[in-house]
């Protein structure tokens, strides 16, 4: 499902004294079985933008145009109903979703509100499960019991469960151990190449993003500063210093090869891809 | 989603009310309450929503944070309004009743508005001095007052993190009356949950800097009683003499 | 000097003894002592037989994977909960009794402290402890200002913290920590928030501190490239101590690493792989100074 922003503004409590400006003059585009990150600093609207494509919060004006749906106003609440089932959003702080008192049942939730049938319904809640690397002992165990990491991977197999187009991931592997990221990113790629999903991931862990998106959006103090693909943003060591943005650290190393010694080894996804570059030009 | 404008939340701005010795405040809503109470005829409750009006003016704050207050709370007026109504079997009665409710809410915003939270645990404690020769622990009981008060925002925050989250997964409460009553019922629970464990981690970490109740602390910001507080402490006791008198004499 | 059964403790050792013989009394002393510990939670063993030591002066990263038990560890240190034997804290057992003793010293940085903020302006965030020491107002005025000077919050004295943004969260909480000189302060995973630059400028005041001071820094996080600030690791893999010593030792036990469900920092990963390949002869820590040698 194609996501397009066109001319979004949105401001926070309207109507009260306390009106703040979070995005302004949101353009984009986002295509089809991509996978995208949107980084920027803190407080520049993120989440924000995630929550809009997400029918969470509706713009203050702008046309927000998800597959054949569009979102204009508040008033819109009936058809986005229609849209919800093929949107899945995972929050940031797992333990603030879970509000029923087992796993099976944070799963089946979804599942019963989208009216699937009940015959597929332990087979999809399994299968989610396995998806996210956890098995079945964990259906009858309470989601507040978990360890952060448990929480964020039952968090996702409760969007998984019913096979959304569109998959908006919020900071998804902050608390997660490093296997586990490395799990997370590979299933990301498996649904964008296998699943035909679009992704969209907001988060400030460059080092994972690096490794799985396509396209990159930064954003700043609610405005879209740039955009493009993921080299070239990373690449650009003057623009994420300027936005205080992490730079993945193997990017880091080739530039800094670049510049000192005006080799150009290029820019790698992999350590051992990049050893091997390593390995030629030094000899 | 719910609008986080509420009681409980402190909004610096400088005022009259702001500057003022949080005992005096404290002291004046406890003589407010009192007013309200025992006030019965058209009379007395118009003098009391003058003296509210007045002090809204005097704390600087835009009248639409008073507004959103009201405006949040309205279910709740509601309920009131038919309740008492029904049991009083009086429509005006219950209109007096509402009015009461409304002018004690608009009170208690004003005071928690213009009073951080460590200021008003310090007035409480003032204030409840007297009960600890009762034997009641005043210290603690003006903690868990001002603890509750502050955990108004908290839980409405909370309570919209799952609101969204049911809403991504097919019960938004927007859309209809039974999904409305379907999203509460889930929300109350874990909602509830969520803020008393907020409460236990803003408890610990209030140990963890030494924070005890039985220990003296410095107060080292607490602004001093000036003639506006005598001033305005006059004008209550002033009107609930006058409504006293009234009642006496009607 | 401890030896316990653990066969990779033995081989880390020596860093002690060398840091002993060369570096005199600033290494002598343990600020932090773990002897035998068993602790349970809900019928699950946290900890069986712990057994660690900190130096005073140091600058020690607790590492570990999720559940590995990092953030137990703190709570006993704390006096938050109890085990089955006495954690020794500044030569002080951590009991009941002494938690006022064990708290004035420990200045403590948690990962949301918007969620433990008590006050309702940075002023009288900064100043809570000391409220709560008794601390004379006059005090209490200048030590807020100096801190606030130091870490760049005078123009938010006045402000509610909940409002300002994650970075100005996370200074407010540092300077609310810092405002009883503690001996040792204690940051649970405290720094993820941050942006690289921001992040440095932080450690920055933490190092010199650090130096001048001699003020204890432990850091619980299980982001390896965050380990790189400090000069010792403890790595916790389920509940045990399987590597304690100075990084650069440390970080050489790829393997153990790697079982504890950690990731190596990148430059230390490059360094080993570049090692095996005899393209360099140690393991680095500084890009820059990677690169030149890696083309002399």
């Amino acid at each position: 499902m194609e996501i397009k922003f066109e001319n979004i503004n949105y401001f926070c409590n309207e109507k009260t004294p306390l009106k703040t400006e979070i995005l302004k003059n949101i353009n984009f585009t986002i295509k089809e079985n991509t996978i995208t990150s949107i980084i920027g600093p803190n407080g520049s609207g993120k989440s924000t933008i995630l929550e809009l494509i997400g029918a969470l919060k509706f713009p203050s004006s702008g046309i927000i145009t998800i597959g054949n749906y569009q979102i204009k106003s508040k008033k819109q609440i009936g058809d986005i109903e229609k849209l919800r089932p093929s949107i899945g959003l995972v929050y940031q702080d797992p333990e603030k979703q879970f509000f029923l008192k087992t796993v099976r049942e944070e799963i089946e939730f979804a599942l019963q509100n989208f009216n699937f049938k009940l015959t597929e319904k332990d087979k999809r809640v399994s299968d989610s499960l396995r998806m996210v690397g956890l098995n079945d002992d964990y259906l009858n165990r309470s989601p507040l019991e978990l360890s952060r990491g448990e929480q964020r991977k039952v968090a996702l197999a409760m969007i998984l469960s019913f096979n959304p187009k569109l998959i908006l991931l919020d900071e998804p592997t902050m608390g997660l151990d490093a296997s586990s990221r490395k799990h997370l990113m590979k299933l990301l790629k498996m649904m964008k190449l296998r699943y035909n999903k679009t992704i969209v991931i907001v988060s400030s862990d460059t080092d994972v993003l690096h490794t799985v998106s396509d396209q990159v959006l930064v954003l700043n103090e609610g405005r879209i500063v740039t955009s493009g693909d993921k080299y070239t943003i990373f690449g650009d060591y003057d623009l994420l210093n300027k936005y205080h943005i992490n730079i993945p650290k193997i990017i880091e190393f080739s530039n800094l090869v670049k510049h000192k010694k005006n080799i150009n080894i290029g820019y790698r996804d992999d350590i051992n891809d990049l050893m091997k570059d390593v390995y030629r030009y030094v000899k | 989603m719910l609008n986080n404008v509420s009681v409980g939340r402190y909004f610096p701005i400088k005022s009259n009310i702001h500057e003022m010795n949080p005992l005096s405040k404290i002291i004046c809503t406890t003589i407010f309450i009192i007013s309200i109470l025992i006030a019965q005829d058209f009379q007395a409750i118009c003098i009391l929503t003058l003296l509210v009006m007045v002090m809204i003016m005097n704390t600087n704050i835009p009248l639409t944070i008073y507004y959103q207050i009201i405006k949040n709370l309205k279910y709740f007026f509601l309920v009131v309004f038919l309740s008492s109504s029904i049991i009083t079997l009086s429509f005006s009665a219950g209109l007096t009743i509402l009015i009461d409710i409304v002018l004690i809410v608009l009170y208690l915003s004003i005071l928690t508005l213009t009073t951080p939270q460590t200021e008003i645990v310090y007035g409480l404690e003032k204030l409840l001095w007297p009960l600890s020769y009762l034997g009641v622990k005043v210290n603690t009981l003006a903690l868990n007052i001002s603890l509750a008060l502050r955990f108004i925002p908290t839980i409405i925050d909370e309570s919209n993190y799952i609101l969204k989250a049911e809403a991504s997964r097919g019960i938004d409460y927007r859309v209809g009356v039974k999904t409305w009553c379907i999203a509460v019922k889930d929300m109350i629970k874990p909602a509830i949950m969520l803020s008393l464990k907020h409460l236990n981690d803003l408890k610990n970490s209030m140990v963890i800097r030494l924070f005890s109740i039985e220990n003296k602390r410095t107060n080292f910001r607490i602004n001093k009683w000036q003639i506006f507080d005598s001033y305005l402490l006059v004008i209550h006791i002033a009107i609930v003499i006058v409504i006293i008198m009234r009642g006496v004499i009607l | 000097m401890f030896f316990n059964a653990n066969p990779f403790y033995q081989v880390v050792n020596k860093s002690f003894l060398y840091y002993n013989i060369n570096c005199g009394d600033r290494w002598m002393k343990n600020i932090i002592e773990i002897d035998g510990l068993d602790f349970k939670y809900k019928d699950i063993s946290v900890f069986n037989n712990l057994t660690l030591t900190i130096k005073e002066g140091s600058f020690t990263t607790v590492l570990g994977a999720n559940g590995s038990g990092k953030t137990t560890l703190i709570k006993l240190i704390l006096g938050l909960i109890y085990g089955n034997s006495v954690v020794m804290c500044n030569s002080i057992p951590v009991t009941k009794e002494n938690f006022k003793e064990i708290r004035k010293v420990i200045g403590f940085v948690g990962e949301n402290p918007e969620q433990n903020f008590v006050a309702e302006t940075v002023m009288d965030e900064i100043a809570f402890s000391l409220e709560n020491l008794q601390m004379s107002p006059q005090y209490i005025k200048e030590k807020v200002m100096t801190l606030a000077r130091q870490l760049h919050l005078e123009n938010d004295l006045e402000k509610e913290p909940h409002t300002l943004n994650v970075q100005k969260r996370q200074l407010v909480a540092l300077a609310s920590a810092l405002a009883v000189d503690p001996k040792i302060l204690i940051m649970d995973e405290g720094l993820n928030n941050l942006d690289s630059k921001f992040r440095e400028e932080v450690l920055n005041i933490i190092k010199k501190l650090n130096k001048e001071n001699n003020m204890t820094v432990i850091q619980t996080t299980d982001n390896l490239e965050n380990c790189l600030f400090g000069d010792s690791i403890i790595v916790l893999d389920e509940g045990h101590v399987v590597l304690s010593g100075l990084k650069e030792e440390v970080l050489e036990y790829e393997d153990i690493i790697d079982k504890a469900k950690l990731d190596l920092p990148f430059i230390v990963a490059l360094s080993n792989k570049l090692k095996f390949y005899n393209l360099i002869d140690k393991t680095y820590f500084d890009q820059e100074k990677l690169v030149d040698d890696l083309w002399k």
